[in-house]
């Protein structure tokens, strides 16, 4: 069932739901639906409205301090479906290591393992519209040095969320989708040990609040919006819901991306999707993981594919050779041939992208600023950091593939003249041209940790201190890993599903959880 | 061989951006990074023993 709430009659939100998810991205529309399916009432929660709106965007502004970043607007989409419905799809399990900890690094290592995670692969790739794994399996590359691994990614159509499961949810009998309803508050018990109601903002501006009454609470409003509504819920704790430990926010992680080096190829070009470490490699240089993409320079696939169009079809090759009073040659110019040319490195150099797991910053972080949003609530400030061990895994990274070029005859790696100055100064957003430097990936801002002092959840991402609040998403990552997030949120939401359904099962809620 | 022979010439003296080839008077001054493993860092570059051993034979 579909409720506006800028229509629905008053009253209509006074009954109980066994739980109410807000959030319609990937995590929130992935509990909701496990839940369903277990028989449990769900009353999914969107504070925008079916379509993307200007002013529903609004409500994402902020600022930024520290490093250049995007405009906190233009990566999520407020909307139903969330950010699925403009994510690029890309896809891949965080790898086992990225679980355990390593010793030079503190904080490393989740309260959970991949095992954990195992159980949901095949439904994760149902969810996602992908092929299994096993037709794209990594290989170790053989250079003799054992560092890297020839890793595969997959493609999702991209899933659409909202396109893909709004009939299902519409005709649910479980589900009430209730959009326009902006979380602005939750109402904790008398000791702060549990919620009792959520309280949401509808979005016509003459809108009063309505409350939702749920025996569990799941939050998965995305790695920025997580933490700053648990900063802005103060009402009855000033640092906020969740925030015993001055911990919501911090540890902002995104996947830097840099081009790292320039490569003068020998010969052919290694075809690879990318290349991360293995975890022997991690230890004996004390750096963490990270996807390397090697490419050709010169022609794109796309260019030469242009101009190749004249050798698509008999036609188009007379029809540009009259055009242009010349013979097209498809035997050179035909997209075959020139995929083959850059293949064998006809130009002879290429680059050497890297996508880097940063270490955990605790400076790193998501704040409050001074300013508020339409309904009141404070806007964000993003104050993204590196940390030096990131570069000195970018540089310990250079060196591998540039020993791993050479050994396997492929040529040699020059380090960009950034990463090789002391102290190294990343690029920063726009300064090389247009090429990005983060990908919009929000991770670690209510990470998870068996120790209250280290995270804002636990295992089963129950926030910590309140017993039937629960938090969805990328902001629960422990660690950031080098891997596109939404298919560990995927995995994790239905994990974090079937924890509820038990939770519901059995105990009653308790108000005193330390 | 060929493509060696190309790939070597290239290495020496390379016009192409970003590259940038080295003064023959400088090549005595670069400093030189032990990666081990037979490997090394000059300038940025990942170098082998043998490309260290070609570069100095070709300036000497």
């Amino acid at each position: 069932m579909f409720l506006d709430a800028n229509t629905a009659e008053a009253g209509a939100f006074e009954r109980g739901w066994d739980v109410c998810v807000v959030g319609t991205g990937p995590a929130g529309m992935t509990v909701a639906r496990r839940l369903a399916a277990q028989g449990h009432d769900v009353a999914l929660m969107e504070a925008g409205d079916l379509e993307v709106t200007w002013e529903s965007q609004d409500f994402y502004e902020g600022e930024i301090a520290g490093m250049a970043y995007y405009d906190l607007d233009i990566c999520r989409l407020r909307t139903f479906g969330g950010t699925s419905q403009h994510w690029g799809g890309r896809c891949r399990a965080l790898e086992a290591y990225n679980f355990e900890p390593l010793p030079f690094y503190p904080l490393s290592g989740w309260p959970i393992s991949k095992a954990d995670l195992d159980p949901y692969v095949e439904e994760t790739d149902f969810i996602l519209d992908l092929i299994p794994a096993s037709a794209l399996p990594d290989e170790p590359v053989e250079d003799g040095l054992g560092d890297l691994v020839d890793i595969r990614f997959r493609q999702s159509a991209p899933t659409r969320f909202a396109d893909k499961y709004g009939d299902e949810i519409r005709a649910s009998e479980r589900i009430t989708l209730i959009y326009n309803a902006a979380l602005v508050d939750l109402r904790l018990s008398e000791q702060g040990g549990a919620v009792t109601g959520a309280v949401f903002r509808p979005g016509r501006p003459e809108g009063t609040n309505f409350e939702v009454r749920a025996r569990f609470y799941c939050l998965c409003l995305g790695g920025l919006e997580n933490p700053r509504f648990l900063l802005n819920a103060n009402s009855q704790m000033p640092a906020g819901i969740g925030n015993k430990y001055d911990l919501v926010g911090r540890y902002f992680c995104e996947h830097p991306t840099y081009r790292i080096a320039d490569v003068l190829f020998e010969g052919r070009i290694p075809q690879s999707n990318g290349y991360m470490p293995t975890f022997e490699a991690m230890k004996r240089h004390e750096m963490l993981s990270f996807n390397l993409l090697l490419a050709a320079r010169g022609d794109s696939l796309s260019r030469a594919a242009t101009r190749s169009l004249a050798c698509s079809s008999d036609f188009t090759q007379r029809l540009a050779e009259r055009v242009l009073g010349r013979k097209v040659d498809c035997t050179r110019d035909g997209f075959l041939a020139t995929l083959e040319a850059q293949r064998s490195g006809a130009d002879r150099t290429g680059k050497l992208g890297i996508i880097l797991e940063q270490q955990l910053n605790p400076d790193s972080r998501v704040m409050l600023g001074d300013e508020v949003d339409a309904f009141g609530q404070r806007r964000m400030v993003l104050d993204w950091r590196l940390s030096e061990r990131d570069i000195h895994t970018i540089r310990s990274a250079a060196e591998i593939m540039g020993r791993s070029l050479a050994a396997r005859g492929y040529g040699r790696l020059k380090m960009r003249d950034w990463l090789r100055a002391e102290p190294a100064g990343v690029p920063q957003m726009g300064e090389e041209g247009d090429h990005q430097v983060a990908i919009c990936h929000h991770l670690c801002t209510t990470r998870m940790s068996a120790d209250p002092r280290e995270g804002v959840v636990d295992a089963d991402c129950r926030v910590h201190g309140i017993d039937n609040l629960h938090l969805g998403g990328s902001s629960v990552f422990a660690t950031a890993g080098f891997a596109n997030p939404t298919y560990t949120i995927v995995q994790m939401a239905l994990r974090l599903g079937d924890r509820l359904d038990t939770r519901l099962a059995g105990a009653r809620v308790s108000d005193t959880a330390g | 061989m060929k493509s060696r022979r190309f790939f070597l010439k290239a290495l020496i003296a390379v016009g192409a951006l970003p590259f940038a080839p080295p003064a023959w008077r400088r090549l005595r001054e670069l400093r030189v990074r032990s990666l081990g493993g037979g490997f090394h860092e000059v300038e940025g570059w990942i170098l082998t023993d043998a490309d260290l051993e070609m570069l100095r034979n070709h300036v000497s």
